[in-house]
C-alpha cells in the first residue's frame, strides 16, 4: 500500500529509492495529462521527466493541502501547457466558442464503418478537440479531479470547466451515435 | 412525458445513478447507450504508457541534476596543483640549468597583467555558467 505521507517524508530526507517509488506510483497519472496535451510522442517522455524533476524540487513546499496526485497533476498540466505554448502556439490559441464548429478531419460517416475499435476512434476524436476540452476530459475522467480541482489546476473558471466537459461529452456522444447507427445498418 | 436532456443524461452517468423508471423514447435509449459508451471509454486507462524503466531514468537524471557543482575548495585545490606543478617543473629545470628558473619567472613577470586578466576571465565564465546557464536547465 502506497503511503504518500511516508514516501514524501523519505524523499525529503534524500531517499532516492522512495522517489523512484513515487515516480512509479504517479507516472501513469502524468502520462494521461502529457500524452493528451503534447501530441509529439518523442516529446512526451521528456516533458514527463521535467514534471518529476519539478515535483522533486518542489516537494519541500508541498503542504498536504490537496492529494499528492492532484498536486502532481497540476505540475504535469502546467509543464505540458508551457511546452505546448512554447512549441505549438496555434494549439492553445485555437479555442472555438462554438464546439459544433470543430471539424473532424477524415471522419465521414461511411468511413466510420471501417473502424472496429471504438476506443481508438474516440481517442482520435479527442485528439482533434481544442486543448481546453482535452484537458478537462483527461483531468476529470482519468486523473479523477473534480470540476473545482480542475478549475484550480488550470485557472479556468469552474463554470467554464463544467461547460467544456458537458459540450465535449455531448459532441462525443453525437459522433458515437452516428458510429452505432452505421454499425447496425 | 418529458424527454431526458443531455445535461440530465450526463448527470446520471457522472453520479452513477439509474435512469428514471418508466418507458423511454427511442431517442433517449439511443442517447443513453451512446453516453454509456462515451463514459466507459473516457474512464478507460490508455493501454500504453512510458517506456520500460522510466522511473529509473528520472532518478538517474535527477542525480545528475542535483550533483553538487565544483565549489570554492575544488577551484582552490586546482589552483594549488597548478602552482605546485609549475614550481616543481621550474625547480627540476633549475637542477640541470641553474638560472633557467629565474629566466622563466622573468618571462612570466613580463606577462603578469595578461595572465591575471586571463585567470579572472576564466573564473568569471565559470561562475556565470554555474549561476545562470546550469541553474536554468531544470
Amino acid at each position: 500500500m502506497f503511503n504518500e505521507a511516508q514516501v514524501v517524508s523519505r524523499v525529503l530526507k534524500g531517499d532516492m529509492t522512495a522517489f523512484e517509488l513515487l515516480v512509479k506510483q504517479y507516472e501513469r497519472l502524468v502520462f494521461y495529462v502529457v500524452s493528451r496535451l503534447v501530441r509529439e510522442r518523442e516529446d512526451q517522455e521528456d516533458v514527463a521527466q521535467e514534471v518529476f524533476i519539478k515535483v522533486y524540487k518542489s516537494l519541500p513546499r508541498f503542504a498536504f493541502e490537496s492529494k499528492l496526485g492532484t498536486w502532481i497533476s497540476r505540475i504535469a498540466y502546467l509543464t505540458a501547457i508551457n511546452h505546448v505554448k512554447k512549441y505549438r502556439r496555434d494549439q492553445v490559441s485555437h479555442y472555438p466558442e462554438d464546439l459544433e464548429s470543430i471539424s473532424f478531419t477524415g471522419e465521414r460517416p461511411e468511413a466510420i464503418l471501417d473502424k472496429k475499435e471504438i476506443a481508438a476512434y474516440m481517442e482520435r476524436l479527442i485528439a482533434q478537440m481544442p486543448i481546453q476540452y482535452r484537458t478537462v476530459l483527461t483531468l476529470f475522467h482519468l486523473n479523477g479531479l473534480t470540476s473545482r480541482e480542475i478549475a484550480e489546476t488550470t485557472g479556468m473558471p469552474e463554470g467554464t470547466v463544467k461547460s467544456c466537459l458537458f459540450r465535449a461529452r455531448r459532441l462525443l456522444k453525437e459522433k458515437i451515435q452516428v458510429y452505432l447507427k452505421n454499425e447496425i445498418i | 412525458m418529458s424527454v431526458l436532456t443531455d445535461e440530465e443524461l450526463q448527470q446520471l452517468f457522472e453520479q452513477g445513478l439509474t435512469p428514471p423508471a418508466g418507458p423511454l423514447t427511442d431517442g433517449e435509449v439511443e442517447a443513453l447507450s451512446a453516453y454509456q459508451l462515451v463514459f466507459e471509454q473516457l474512464g478507460k486507462e490508455p493501454a500504453e504508457g512510458f517506456s520500460y524503466g522510466f522511473s529509473q531514468r528520472v532518478v538517474r537524471l535527477l542525480k545528475m541534476e542535483t550533483r553538487p557543482a565544483p565549489g570554492f575548495v575544488w577551484y582552490l585545490m586546482a589552483a594549488f596543483i597548478c602552482v605546485a606543478g609549475f614550481g616543481g617543473a621550474c625547480g627540476l629545470l633549475n637542477l640541470f640549468d641553474p638560472g633557467a628558473a629565474s629566466k622563466i619567472f622573468g618571462l612570466v613577470a613580463g606577462y603578469k597583467g595578461a595572465i591575471v586578466l586571463a585567470l579572472i576571465a576564466f573564473l568569471t565564465v565559470q561562475y556565470l555558467d554555474q549561476r545562470f546557464v546550469k541553474g536554468r536547465e531544470v
